[in-house]
């Protein structure tokens, strides 16, 4: 039993979000916390569920510790993303933090229904988003124990 | 036995026979139920039975030798000597004479009344005599005329009835149809007389009438429907039949009364509706998805705004100008107040997009709850808000706590130099309820008084009273979602006092 931080290893971090300026965001904020991650990153559902399959270009990616998963995308969105997660067996123990701009009940609601892990949602002053990542670090690759498999 | 004892016996029975027949006469006479009068030939009565005294009120010895027209009412006294003069020139020709007349009779109380009489002449020495024979058929007449208005009573209610009416035997042939129909099929009556549908519509439709009516003659079951109905020109109708048996007295079915409006009007109206309504539900539905889009779509540019500056303060402090700190505080300040637009316009549109269905709610329990959350504003202004007894009223919880939240927030940010102090209260009016907002703040202008509750309206610049000028607005379509209304009482520095009613029974759109 371990958390990521005591494994002596980067935390392997898969970023699915289509906006670039968010992902840029978030990865100068993980910079700024100097904190040593591989964030991995990809803009959609798809692939997102090809890249956890190592299906095609993602023969050689690692497993995530983490996946910070973004709502609205094109082509394949979050609900379906987490819809898919759930009913497969080999990914379905994967924890999932939600970072959305999107405040709506009924987002929040199904995102929990699908068993989201955690729901946050992307504040637009950088300093208050750069408390975002660094609680992400504190709580999720410092605290929690996460499955090994 | 000698002839004039044969002769003698024979006048004896005759004279027996005679008085027998006069004896049964007499008897006829007395006993008859209707007036029986002699006159002789100047119209005096000779003879007047007891029915005559009964209804005439004349009793026999006065009426006796009197002249029988004042029997009758002057407009029939002259009719009546016509005849009789007639009767005498041509010895039996008269109009009146072996005929049934009405004649208006009087009795001795001057009451009137219709008779039918006849008159037969009878020989009587070398002078004619006249019988008179009169029944009084005063309530025949009176049940004539009460069945004369009672058909045309029904008569006028139907021919103007906005319905169509019409009567089939069992072979389906018309027997009567009012003017409605006959307008509506181009025929007059005596054209559909005799008729059938078969005359009138396609085969199809013709024969589903048919099967229809049959139904209805064979179980008595009346029949009520809304179905099309293509005339012959082609036009559709929508049509609300009703189809009853007809009775005849012996309780027989002896066809069917049809009765039919036309409601093609209320139908079309009735698809408006929903067409507009069903409208109105996909723009809701576009506008939610709109509002959710702009959510997420509008923020995202701002956050890389507001970022990329805050990075560019962080990482390149030394290497910028002494401006540059201002400059991206006002960048950022730009990006938080468009920020704030964005969510204020959220708010604005989820009045109808996140409606609840409406429950009791109670405002005092409200009331608390938004003080609770105003609790820091209400500490940095040092006010403080009271309130009177409040109701429970119907309504949208979230939707009233909103309401209340935005018109005390106001209070408490437009206050004057004096801390602000913010009473809410309510009176009973008659379908409801009219809730107070009452500050101490700096009071609005009158000419401002109605534009405040429009969106974007702002009466003060950013430096001074920072907002989005959403928050009346969302507080006007919160109230009108409620059925009821909101508007302010204030002069400058003299406070302001918002007031909107709830109705009881509040009808919230869904």
């Amino acid at each position: 039993m371990s958390t990521i931080a005591a494994l002596g290893r980067p935390a392997e971090i898969l970023l699915v979000d289509d906006s670039k300026v968010d992902v840029m965001l978030t990865r100068k904020a993980f910079e700024r916390e100097k904190l040593v991650v591989n964030l991995h990153h990809v803009e959609n559902g798809v692939e997102c569920l090809a890249f956890l399959r190592k299906q095609a270009k993602y023969l050689d990616v690692p497993t995530p510790d983490l996946i910070l998963l973004d709502i609205n995308m094109p082509v394949m969105d979050g609900h379906e993303v987490l819809t898919e997660l759930l009913k497969d067996e080999n990914l379905r123990h994967l924890p999932v933090v939600i970072l959305t701009s999107s405040e709506d009940e009924r987002d929040i609601l199904a995102m929990y229904r699908l068993r989201c892990n955690a729901y946050l949602s992307k504040p637009v002053d950088a300093n208050k988003f750069q408390e975002v990542i660094k609680l992400i670090n504190a709580f999720w690759l410092t605290v929690v124990v996460l499955p090994r498999k | 036995m000698s002839g004039f004892d044969v002769e003698s016996a024979d006048r004896d029975q005759l004279a027996a026979a005679l008085r027998a027949s006069e004896f049964h006469v007499g008897a006829i006479y007395q006993v008859s139920l209707d007036p029986i009068i002699v006159i002789d030939n100047d119209g005096t009565i000779r003879e007047f039975n007891r029915a005559a005294e009964h209804t005439f009120s004349r009793r026999r010895d006065k009426a006796i030798g009197t002249p029988v027209v004042r029997l009758f009412h002057p407009s029939a006294q002259e009719r009546f000597q016509k005849n009789v003069s007639h009767f005498q020139a041509t010895g039996g020709e008269g109009s009146m004479v072996g005929r049934n007349v009405e004649m208006q009779c009087v009795r001795q109380n001057g009451e009137q009344f219709v008779a039918e009489m006849a008159l037969q002449p009878i020989p009587f020495e070398d002078a004619g005599r006249l019988v008179i024979f009169l029944r009084e058929i005063t309530e025949r007449k009176r049940a004539e005329l009460a069945l004369k208005d009672s058909q045309r009573l029904y008569a006028s209610l139907v021919e103007n009835l906005p319905l169509c009416v019409m009567r089939k035997d069992r072979e389906g042939r018309f027997t009567f149809a009012n003017r409605a129909f006959c307008t509506m099929v181009g025929r007059p009556l005596e054209q559909l007389t005799g008729k059938t549908d078969f005359d009138l519509y396609s085969h199809e439709l013709a024969e589903k009438y048919r099967r229809d009516d049959a139904c209805v003659c064979e179980t008595g079951d009346s029949f009520e429907t809304i179905e099309i109905n293509r005339a012959p020109d082609g036009t559709e109708r929508h049509v609300h039949v009703m189809k009853t048996a007809v009775h005849d007295s012996g309780d027989s079915i002896i066809g069917i009364q049809i009765l039919f409006m036309d409601i093609t009007d209320r139908v079309r109206a009735e698809l408006a509706v929903r067409r507009t309504s069903d409208e109105l539900k996909q723009s809701n539905l576009e506008l939610q998805q709109f509002a959710y889009v702009a959510s997420h779509d509008l923020q995202a540019p701002l956050r890389a705004i507001a970022g990329f500056a805050q990075f560019l303060q962080h990482d390149y402090q030394d290497q910028l100008g002494a401006n540059a700190n201002e400059y991206i505080r006002q960048i950022v300040g730009g990006v938080q107040r468009m920020q704030q637009l964005i969510n204020d316009l959220l708010a604005y549109s989820r009045v109808e997009s996140r409606s609840r269905p409406c429950v009791s709610v109670d405002l005092a329990v409200v009331f608390d709850d938004v003080v609770n959350l105003l609790r820091a504003e209400i500490a940095e202004s040092r006010g403080e808000v009271t309130r009177g007894e409040l109701p429970s009223v119907a309504g949208d919880p979230a939707q009233l706590s909103q309401l209340l939240q935005n018109l005390i927030s106001n209070d408490l940010k437009y206050h004057s130099v004096v801390a602000p102090r913010v009473q809410v209260t309510a009176d009973r009016n008659d379908s409801g309820w009219t809730i107070a907002v009452r500050d101490n703040g700096i009071g609005i202008e009158s000419r401002h008084h109605e534009r405040i509750f429009e969106i974007f309206v702002r009466l003060h610049t950013q430096d001074k009273y920072p907002g989005t000028g959403i928050g009346l607005a969302v507080c006007r379509r919160i109230v009108l979602r409620h059925g009821g209304r909101i508007w302010v009482e204030s002069e400058v520095d003299r406070g302001s006092t918002f007031y909107f009613t709830l109705p009881d029974r509040s009808n919230l759109q869904p």
